[in-house]
């Protein structure tokens, strides 16, 4: 067995790891299947306090102002604290950061429990907007997918302005992409085609982020 | 021992459809060659994520394209597979390169995500394509036909011709994997930047090694079209590109049998679970079949924290 260098050894990891992710998917699925929500799905009402008196704009603002703490918090966090500081060094240099003492293996099972944590606080926003049911994470999980790739993977900045960028493109194209297809082709093509690019949009815009800036808009330092 | 393997598995694969019509059980001659398939498609995915160290989570596109190419061949009027399967290859080799051209100049995560952004673009292009059937998939009267008084249609001769793509896809990977070209790929696995210094086309490589596996699922996917006489945009879709992710993992990231042994593992797990009620099990959980999903995570979360080299790997941990 040869002596696997660093990269080839993060590559497996990840590899791994992902792995264990689509396993931990499958039994999350199937026990939330198991809880018997197969059917339909619920459109849960807003909680209470977020009935702030902004008319339709409701839930729009009502999820906007806790996402904007959370990512101020986060940012707080990663940026300014000593826990934040020893996350940064050790996804910079692992082995550097053990030597130097830190319990990498803690410190990064404590930072997957938050990022899972953050996660539930963005599925608890979500629920209002969208409908509650098994499968609601699978179309999320590959958005939020492209939004770290396109602002950059570790860069909390880079995902505030991805998710942005995203979500704009995203909705502009489905909004207006079939309107001004319209315009420009016979009514059956634009119909069918409009719709399709749209979808397609996101993923376009990623693969052209990725081809000039091959880290994403704002690579992480380090 | 060693040597012998291959060639008795190949002689019990031979056999098999023999022992089948003796018991009339043709259920699971059409199982057999379904995992055959999907063995090529693992197979060709195992070139390139393990011995190339491309981890593409984007393989799907490629399994797609072939199915869709010879099926709107079929449906167009061209019967004969001499035409519909190397058109299929072609097609997704084609794709292969444009996509490769632009995901390889990315590394490690970003290769992974921009894979899956071209999987989903074709996923949803297929999706739109009215006239071959949209979002309902398309299905075939019949098989493709090879002439030669061989008729594709029974499972028996389905089954050799999927046996023998197989065969041949894993002697090609064997050689492959042996040759110079093979070294340099897994060179470039091991060390990008010495590969570099050493003077070999890195890039170019890399990009020969991913045309390759995209030929090699095209067949994949003509096949499975074939098989089922039906193909849908869910062929393209990501959740098929993990499946044979999934596949390799099980069977053993970059072991020339592990995409075999992955498909075997997968597909044979499923249908145990969800066609064999086992009382024993029953008995504790009543309606465990109907969560065959929930079985297989536990058996591959097992497997990825104890046997991080996969089924094969752990076959040759104890030899050596």
């Amino acid at each position: 067995m040869p002596v696997a260098d660093s990269t080839t050894e993060t590559a497996g990891q990840a590899l791994r790891f992902g792995a264990a992710g689509f396993a931990i998917l499958g039994i999350v699925v199937a026990a939330l299947g198991v809880m018997r929500w197969q059917s339909g799905g619920d459109r849960l009402p807003a909680p209470i306090w977020w009935g702030i008196g902004f008319g339709i704009a409701i839930p729009l603002a009502a999820s906007l102002l806790p996402g904007a703490v959370v990512a101020a918090l986060l940012y707080l966090l990663v940026a300014r604290t000593r826990i934040g500081m020893l996350v940064r060094a050790g996804a910079s240099n692992r082995e550097m950061a053990l030597a130097m003492g830190v319990n990498i293996r803690w410190l990064f099972t404590l930072l997957f429990g938050v990022g899972a944590g953050l996660c539930a606080v963005a599925g608890a926003l979500l629920g209002p907007l969208l409908a509650v049911q098994v499968g609601m994470g699978e179309n999320i999980l590959i958005l939020a997918f492209v939004v770290i790739v396109i602002g950059g993977i570790g860069s909390i900045r880079g995902a505030l302005v991805g998710s942005l960028v995203v979500g704009i493109a995203d909705t502009i194209g489905r909004a207006f992409l079939p309107i001004l297809f319209g315009l420009f082709f016979q009514p059956r093509v634009a119909s069918a085609a409009g719709p399709a690019i749209a979808s397609v949009l996101v993923y376009l815009l990623m693969a052209v982020v990725l081809y000039f800036k091959p880290q994403g808009l704002f690579p992480a330092r380090g | 021992m060693r040597r012998a393997a291959p060639w008795i598995v190949l002689a019990l694969a031979l056999a098999f459809p023999l022992a089948m019509q003796a018991e009339h059980q043709t259920y699971y001659l059409s199982f057999a060659s379904r995992i055959f398939v999907y063995a090529l498609a693992a197979t060709s995915l195992n070139l390139i994520l393990g011995y190339g160290g491309m981890i593409s989570f984007g393989h799907a596109a490629f399994v797609g394209t072939g199915a869709y190419v010879s099926s709107i061949l079929l449906s167009e009027g061209v019967a004969s597979a001499w035409i519909g399967w190397p058109a299929a290859i072609a097609a997704s080799a084609l794709a292969a390169l444009a996509i490769g051209a632009v995901s390889l100049r990315t590394r490690g995560a970003y290769f992974i995500m921009i894979t899956l952004a071209f999987a989903q673009m074709m996923f949803f292009l297929v999706n739109s394509m009215k006239a071959y059937g949209g979002d309902e998939g398309l299905s075939l009267r019949e098989r493709a036909s090879v002439g030669l008084g061989v008729d594709l249609g029974s499972d028996v001769a389905f089954y050799y011709t999927a046996l023998a793509a197989l065969a041949a896809g894993l002697y090609g990977l064997h050689r492959l994997a042996h040759s110079r070209f093979g070294r340099v790929i897994q060179a470039i696995r091991e060390n990008e930047e010495r590969a570099e210094a050493i003077g070999f086309p890195v890039y170019r490589h890399k990009l020969a090694c991913f045309v390759i596996a995209g030929a090699a699922a095209g067949l994949a996917g003509a096949l499975l079209a074939s098989h089922g006489k039906y193909v849908n945009p869910n062929v393209l879709h990501w959740t098929h590109s993990g499946t044979l992710m999934v596949m390799v993992i099980l069977g053993g990231v970059g072991q020339l049998w592990g995409g075999v042994i992955g498909a075997a593992g997968l597909l044979g797990l499923e249908d145990l679970i969800a066609n064999h009620r086992m009382e024993w099990l029953a008995a504790m959980f009543p309606n465990y079949q109907q969560h065959a999903s929930l079985g297989v995570g536990i058996v591959l979360l097992a497997i990825v924290l104890f046997a991080p080299q996969g089924i094969a790997g752990l076959a040759r941990g104890r030899r050596a």
